[in-house]
């Protein structure tokens, strides 16, 4: 192993090696910012400028420019509400908040530091677990797919307290709009209208970017007029220091988190943005500070990010043992490792050439630090976009991110989906409903779907809890539900009995 | 009615959006019965369950606000008679926009500012997005960019100074350097 790593560090420090890591950094930091582009595009994007590279060199820059990307995410995410990725939606819920309370900067930082947790755990986790990989991924079947997308709409009841009735019907919302388009039981149309552009049904990119972004750009410029997103006196109240330590302090709400991202990693098909969303419920769920989270609880974004990034060690680990991508990035990665000759699936597990293994994990860490400096580097002049008056920033973002929303598969209906999902999350925050379950259950809706359909053709009714795994995620589905209402009854009935006792 | 007995324009705002969900929702069930057994199975599971809650809800917002009304009227009353003609009778819609906020129900209504405000941008948003269909981005970008900057800071160059370096960062990026066909 350490042969292997010494052999990935002297390819890293072997010309063109450095130029090609900062060239990639670089590239992916400015994909990243760009609103909803995310790490996938930009590695499609170098894809064909790897052709003449070694096939470690383009493993690495391919790798280099996805993590950057991620890290460069962080800053649209947390300072305009504007998430840069899908996978860093979950982030805006207590990102922006604490940058409108004047932390930005604490924000910043413990995002950075959180995600290089949750990055060092997720390859940790990949080097320990390649041996049994294969076994690994083959115990998860449909009923478990179920059982991971059940758990995190289980989240939305943890999220919604207070208005629980209100979320479940925006959750119900995105449900409805996520079957819109091909039915996965059957690939024929579903309420589509007549329209060919339904038929992909709807985007999650412009749906993320109009409900928050959109609809917070509405907010920024009609409430505050000229003000800016953070007002001058609450600037600087927080640094970076804070933010470090913030994600120091809260290394057990990262281990579980990085636990929950990179299990969902291996999961093929899932990826990070459930990965994010249910490590995020559960950091709600069970946090001291409940009535913080929505409000700028430093834990869900700790969550967020240590999940998000621990996600990749679990799709890499997918990709490499059974040659199956777990999601666009991997598609991208494996076509690379592709054409550059190298053997994935069993021929790797089975002692093939394991070194671009290690080439991985540097490629997984080592732009992320640059990333990380870079980030912290640009969080003083990238804060003071905050102080830009709304009616100046609004149009700006607005303009950035209907071309960011066509350049993804240039269609101009994308760009009016987005603004239908402006006024609709400037409508259901107003009115008190949840923009996050709908989000969620958008986003999980064609999971559950797809798995329940595939569990009754493959194992009937009964194979839901007729699997072991299943069943034990049943069960933590069950104690997440209904865990604290029975607790609080036993609890009452011992009391009552000890009373009962003491007469 | 006359405006005491106009119920709060967010409450009525509130109920419409309710029923363009259920609308939405109820349009999507009754389609879903042209569907084969299994493409319609979940979306009438989740779409039916939405539609019993969305009723429920619209009907508690209803019965909530007649619970509301009733307090009202006995608070006022008991205003009036603890000392008859010189207590201030309370703004109605005030009162009810009190309860509603102490429900956590929706916020207060927008002032006539702000309101315009919401407007002016709402249209340009919408101007924008169709200008950009109709005459793609190289038009709408710069055009749209100006138009709102301008109304904004009421300057020409300081608005024209924002979009020429905006149209730069836009090109160079998307066409520069993504390749991006507008």
């Amino acid at each position: 192993m350490i042969d292997g790593f010494a052999e990935g560090f002297e390819l890293l420090f072997t010309w063109p090696g450095p130029l090609l890591l900062f060239t990639a950094v670089a590239i992916g930091m400015v994909v990243g910012i760009l609103p909803g582009i995310g790490g996938a595009a930009g590695m499609a994007l170098v894809l064909p400028a790897t052709y003449t590279m070694s096939g470690s060199h383009a493993v690495m820059f391919l790798l280099a420019v996805q993590v950057a990307s991620g890290i460069g995410a962080q800053l649209p995410t947390l300072l305009v509400n504007v998430p840069g990725d899908a996978p860093h939606a979950a982030a805006l819920f207590d990102g922006y908040p604490m940058t409108k309370q004047g932390r930005a900067a604490e924000a910043l930082g413990a995002a950075t530091l959180s995600s290089l947790f949750g990055a060092i755990l997720g390859t940790v986790f990949l080097i320990a677990l390649i041996p049994v990989a294969r076994e690994l991924v083959l115990a998860f079947s449909y009923p478990e797919f179920f059982m991971v997308s059940m758990m995190g709409l289980a989240m939305i009841a943890a999220l919604t307290k207070g208005a629980t009735r209100k979320g479940l019907i925006s959750a119900g919302i995105g449900f409805m709009i996520a079957f819109i388009g091909l039915d996965p039981a059957t690939a024929s149309p579903r309420f589509a209208f007549g329209q060919l552009y339904l038929w992909d049904g709807i985007q999650l990119v412009p749906m993320i970017i109009g409900l928050f972004a959109g609809s917070e750009m509405v907010t920024l410029y009609s409430h505050r007029g000229g003000k800016s997103i953070v007002p001058v006196e609450g600037e600087n109240r927080s640094r970076l220091r804070d933010g470090y330590w913030a994600s120091i302090r809260d290394w057990k709400n990262n281990v579980v988190s990085s636990v929950i991202g990179f299990a969902i990693g291996i999961i093929p098909g899932i990826g990070g943005t459930v990965a994010a969303f249910i490590a995020y419920g559960r950091a709600a769920q069970t946090s001291k500070n409940k009535e913080q989270f929505g409000n700028g609880a430093v834990e869900g974004l700790n969550a967020v990010e240590s999940a998000n990034d621990a996600d990749q060690g679990g799709s890499i680990l997918t990709t490499l043992a059974f040659g199956i991508p777990g999601g666009v990035p991997m598609a991208v990665l494996l076509a690379a490792l592709t054409l550059h000759g190298f053997e994935t699936g069993p021929a790797m597990m089975s002692g093939g050439d394991s070194s671009i293994l290690y080439v991985i994990v540097i490629a997984i860490l080592v732009p992320r630090l640059i990333a990380g400096a870079v980030v912290i580097g640009l969080a003083k002049p990238s804060i003071a976009l905050t102080r830009v008056p709304g009616q100046i920033v609004a149009p700006l973002i607005v303009v950035l991110a209907s071309v960011s929303v066509y350049s993804l598969r240039s269609q101009m209906l994308d760009v009016v989906a987005m603004v239908f999902f402006a006024f609709l999350g400037f409508v259901m925050e107003r009115f008190g409903y949840s923009r996050v379950a709908l989000v969620i259950a958008f986003i999980l809706a064609p999971i559950t779907e797809a798995a329940f359909h595939q569990t009754l053709t493959a194992f009937g009714w009964t194979g839901f809890l007729t699997r072991p795994i299943s069943l034990v995620m049943f069960l933590i589905l069950l104690l997440t539900l209904f865990g604290k209402p029975i607790g609080r009854a036993v609890r009452r009935r011992n009391k009552s009995r000890e009373e009962q006792l003491v007469r | 009615m006359t405006p005491e007995h106009r119920p709060p324009r967010t409450y009525i705002q509130q109920l419409i959006f309710e029923i363009v969900l259920l609308t939405f929702v109820g349009t999507l069930l009754v389609l879903s019965f042209d569907l084969g057994s299994r493409a319609r199975m979940v979306p009438q599971l989740i779409g039916g369950l939405t539609f019993v809650l969305l009723v429920w809800q619209i009907a508690t917002d209803i019965g909530d606000r007649r619970d509301m009304t009733r307090l009202v009227v006995e608070r006022m009353a008991a205003s009036q008679e603890q000392s008859p003609g010189t207590t201030k009778i309370p703004d109605r819609e005030a009162v009810i926009n009190l309860l509603l906020d102490e429900e956590e129900g929706p916020p207060p209504e927008m002032d006539p500012e702000a309101f315009r405000r919401l407007t002016m941008f709402a249209g340009w948003v919408v101007a924008y997005t169709l200008l950009s269909a109709v005459a793609g981005f190289f038009v709408s970008v710069p055009l749209g960019l100006w138009v709102i900057l301008y109304l904004a800071t009421k300057r020409v160059l300081k608005s024209l100074a924002i979009t020429a370096g905006a149209c730069v960062v836009i090109y160079l990026i998307f066409i520069t350097m993504l390749d991006v066909q507008f």
